[in-house]
């Protein structure tokens, strides 16, 4: 076992990358992810770690430059957040075609404008069908355990895909929290040396990126697609291993009180952990509530969910972005989706909470829990707009 | 639980007082969190830190709004910050004063710990930095934390020789804490309950008029909004004009960054205080000698 010490998450993240060994960071300050950049070129500046730390002049650069050495056969690492993500979302989806396996620590911030620098989800919202896998996290150890379990899975030879670790931007990066950081040897067992199945190399020369017909293109997004579904067998066989060394057991979706309840609230991110504490107290008064964390985002495990939802009369999903124009927040549509043909469908109550970092509360969740006035088989709002 | 508020101003350590607070219990076994106020950062601007303490896991990702206790580490924000504000009822204060500390209890708390920490900071840390001296204050009146599991915190977070000073300032503060408890406080009536305070820019105090409908397309905002951010309240030093002196060359005027120097009928100049910062540009340029920084005083 490791060492439990209070450290704020973004050191913890830093010292993760540092334990996992990576051979390249190369990233671009931006709040709130600064923290985690700032202690890694520390640490590669102090010969605590040995990787070449590359400072660029934007994130465009820093996912191109993620993209090459990945490709170079480089363990590769990169973080970032909002806008800086936009900048560097011309790239990712490349990266994720090259089938290139970097873990990226996605800090979230709202999307401009207006300026924010707080938390919410918009920014990975835009890069939701970039074709990586993508993960949530709540809390400052599921943070330093995420990024081995995500090389874990992206370097399997059948996976070989970018992992974006999403946490969320303050209300994660700058708490500070007891967080137990594991021993060098165990990280070790975990995560052997990443061996690449093609890399850039002059004396074997291949082509990453080339053009794809439309007689091709078709079919290297069929690839791509059912890659990323045939993740999900290697992400749990990731948390199972890490259960094994740590004792803390991570599942696609996670469920806190949710057997037989007639109610379940959804949620992702750091907003579960309140979100429990209001499911306390709603249990305690009588109602039959629980929760459902979605831990796994991409792929979206549809089996997991459909049994997590099996006779619930009502689910509550909570969003924590908008998506402006549709029907209802990202998540939420993609639940509607995943009910879609099943038996019994529940109804659905959607609202979006928790916008560039606006507090939500237990008793917001307490509202939002609150049984409707009219029964109806779909709602959404944003929650205390005025 | 037990949540604490902690007000200093940007680079005087309060994130620190929290994180070491935070260390210290979670190395008794205990749970904590602690985390700033969220936002940008500005040196002298004022701050706040937050700190949860708990004998079982903690699972909020909230702000704290009402907090048992609130620590003070910088004298001269009592003036500028409601400090008590959204304290709770028998909550706790800690000060840092070189004055008589009954004067700062009011008929609501439970205890009030005072000691002139400035004056702890500037002797054995040779800096104005209170933030360990005031954790020193905190457990003597209410024993969260062992002494030692602080000392243990600062030995870690810092290298030897800054670790030792700290200690040093932590114990002796410790030690010239004045603990005033209400049996102390003959006047038992104070202010009625605090409202909430907390950090405006996230709970949205001051914006809670505007609904969505209220907002002009692309939220354009008007100009001369920047006169109701009444920056002055960043300041630790202002700048003291002499008129003996004065040539009335206008520099400082020139210089001021924040157009907070006013050309008066005499030809003399003034300062609004409302927006000057004390960043002492003018006085650097004065080339009479005619401005002097001097320190904010307490209160």
């Amino acid at each position: 076992m490791g060492k439990t010490r209070g450290m704020e998450v973004s050191i913890a993240a830093a010292e993760a990358v540092k334990q996992a060994d990576v051979d390249v960071i190369s990233a671009y300050p931006i709040t709130p992810q600064t923290h985690i950049v700032e202690k890694l070129s520390e640490f590669v500046a102090n010969g605590q770690l040995e990787a070449e730390y590359v400072t660029v002049e934007s994130e465009h650069s820093a996912m191109s430059l993620c993209i090459g050495s990945q490709a170079a056969g480089a363990r590769t690492f990169t973080s970032t957040s909002s806008q800086g993500l936009a900048l560097m979302s011309e790239l990712v989806p490349i990266a994720s075609a090259l089938r290139l396996p970097m873990v990226i620590y996605l800090v979230n911030r709202s999307l401009s404008a207006p300026l924010s620098i707080w938390n919410d989800h918009s920014d990975v919202m835009s890069i939701r069908d970039s074709g990586c896998i993508q993960l949530f996290v709540k809390d400052g150890q599921e943070v330093y355990d995420h990024l081995f379990i995500a090389y874990r899975a992206a370097e399997k030879q059948e996976v070989l895909l970018p992992v974006i670790v999403n946490l969320d931007g303050f209300l994660l990066s700058h708490t500070f929290e007891p967080v137990e950081v594991m021993e060098e040897e165990r990280i070790r067992q975990y995560l052997p040396p990443y061996r690449p199945l093609y890399t850039l190399n002059p004396d074997k020369p291949i082509t990453m990126g080339a053009f794809a017909p439309p007689s091709l293109f078709t079919e290297a997004k069929k690839a791509h697609d059912e890659t990323l579904k045939a993740s999900h067998p290697y992400l749990e066989k990731a948390w199972e291993e890490w259960a094994v060394i740590s004792g803390r057991r991570y599942r696609p979706v996670e469920e806190f009180n949710a057997r037989g309840a007639e109610t379940i609230m959804i949620t992702m991110g750091s907003l579960s952990e309140t979100a429990r504490e209001g499911v306390k107290i709603l249990r305690e008064k009588g109602q039959n509530i629980g929760l459902l964390e979605l831990r796994q985002w991409r792929p979206f495990p549809q089996e997991e969910f459909r049994q997590g939802v099996k006779g619930v009369r009502r689910l509550v999903v909570i969003d924590r972005a908008v998506s402006p124009g549709s029907t209802g927040g990202p998540v939420a549509s993609e639940i509607c989706s995943a009910l879609y043909g099943m038996e019994d469908q529940p109804s659905l109550e959607n609202y979006v909470a928790g916008l560039g970092g606006r507090d939500v509360t237990v008793e917001d969740f307490l509202n939002m829990a609150a049984p409707p006035s009219r029964e109806k088989k779909y709602a959404f709002s944003i929650h205390g707009a005025r | 639980m037990l949540e604490i508020r902690f007000h200093g101003r940007g680079g005087q350590g309060a994130v620190t007082s929290a994180e070491l607070l935070a260390q210290a219990a979670i190395k008794e076994g205990k749970y904590a969190r602690a985390f700033p106020s969220f936002g940008p950062e500005r040196r002298g601007a004022p701050v706040s830190a937050f700190c949860r303490l708990d004998e079982k896991p903690i699972n909020l990702r909230t702000v704290i709004k009402n907090p048992h206790v609130v620590v003070v580490l910088d004298p001269s924000l009592y003036e500028v910050v409601d400090v008590t504000g959204g304290l709770r009822e028998r909550g706790h204060l800690v000060i840092n004063t070189s004055k008589d500390p009954r004067a700062f209890f009011s008929g609501n708390l439970g205890g009030l710990a005072a000691v002139n920490a400035s004056l702890i900071a500037q002797e054995i840390l040779k800096r104005p930095i209170t933030n360990t001296v005031m954790l020193g204050a905190l457990v003597r009146m209410l024993p969260l934390v062992e002494l030692e599991s602080l000392a243990q915190a600062l030995e870690e977070r810092f290298n030897e020789k800054i670790a030792q000073k700290n200690i040093q300032a932590l114990k002796r503060s410790y030690q010239e804490t004045l603990i005033l408890t209400p049996e102390d406080h003959v006047e038992r009536e104070g202010k009625g309950e605090s409202g909430e305070a907390g950090d405006a820019r996230i709970t949205g105090e001051k914006d809670r008029d505007y609904s969505w409908k209220e907002l002009p397309p692309g939220c354009i905002v008007e100009p001369g909004s920047t006169r109701k951010n009444l920056t002055g309240d960043w300041r630790s030093r202002y700048p003291l004009l002499n008129r003996e002196r004065c040539i009335k060359c206008g520099l400082c005027w020139i210089y001021c960054p924040d157009a907070s120097l006013i050309r008066k009928g005499d030809g003399f100049y003034g300062v609004d205080l409302n927006y000057c910062k004390g960043c002492g540009i003018c006085a650097r340029e004065c080339p009479a000698g005619a401005i002097l920084m001097e320190k904010e005083l307490e209160g």
